[in-house]
């Protein structure tokens, strides 16, 4: 059983990820961290390095990382931008590419 | 009101040899805007007062890789060891290095896909802008009356 928010994933050094729309990229992202908490909820937080005003309001937007082995993607489900910062509530992991 | 802003879509144009390219369907106004500017180039004209004026005129070469380079998102191709060449998600300068890698013959082919592809879609959004209801214009018949 989870007490506090436990870090699921988190991107390291110069990594990147990305908030997409289909093939557009709405935000850029280091320093992410993962989050899930005991509810079992995700939660997206990292430092914007580029980001598209427009396409962070537009749906269906998923949260991508590239691993070795592949891309890992989530749907995001709400997105907050303050300052430099993107928090995003998350959905369940959607696939491994 | 009329939707004015589409989803990003992509096609699959299958190319010879089993080869395949992803390609974005449309280009925004932002992409659009980039394929001109990427495909001009600055020159300097003589004005009728006999002084220079700097202007842009099109640059056929730089706008052919500029055309493939606004709508290209991936591709089947590989390198001599047959591993795949990564463009997904890679810079435009990434992306013209590869092209500029791969040789003359599936550069032309993947140009003329992307040509025929841009021509297509513009034929087809023609196509849509008749059969979409616009403005109304007051009848000039009408209007001369009186």
């Amino acid at each position: 059983m989870l007490d506090e928010p436990r870090v699921v994933w988190r991107g390291t050094g110069d990594a990147r990820g990305r908030v997409k729309l289909a093939y557009q990229t709405a935000a850029e992202l280091t320093g992410y961290v993962i989050t899930i908490d005991p509810a079992r909820r995700l939660t997206l937080s990292g430092t914007i390095v580029a980001s598209n005003p427009f396409l962070l309001t537009q749906t269906p937007l998923v949260f991508v990382v590239g691993t070795k082995v592949g891309a890992c993607r989530w749907p995001v489900q709400t997105v907050t931008v303050r300052d430099d910062r993107l928090t995003a509530a998350l959905g369940p992991l959607l696939e491994r590419e | 009101m009329s939707i004015r802003v589409r989803r990003p879509t992509t096609e699959r144009l299958e190319l010879t040899d089993g080869d395949y390219l992803l390609v974005k369907q449309d280009l925004t106004a932002g992409e659009y805007r980039e394929l001109m500017r990427a495909s001009a180039k600055p020159i300097t004209v003589t004005t009728v007062t006999g002084g220079p004026a700097p202007t842009i005129e099109l640059d056929p070469i730089a706008a052919g890789l500029a055309m493939v380079v606004a709508y290209l998102l991936d591709w089947s191709f590989t390198d001599a060891d047959g591993r795949k060449l990564h463009i997904a998600d890679q810079p435009p300068a990434v992306v013209r290095a590869a092209l500029d890698a791969i040789d003359s013959d599936a550069y032309m082919e993947v140009m003329r896909a992307v040509q025929t592809h841009q021509a297509a879609r513009a034929a087809a959004i023609a196509e849509e802008k008749k059969t979409r209801p616009g403005p109304s214009v007051p009848d000039r018949t009408l209007m001369s009356v009186g």
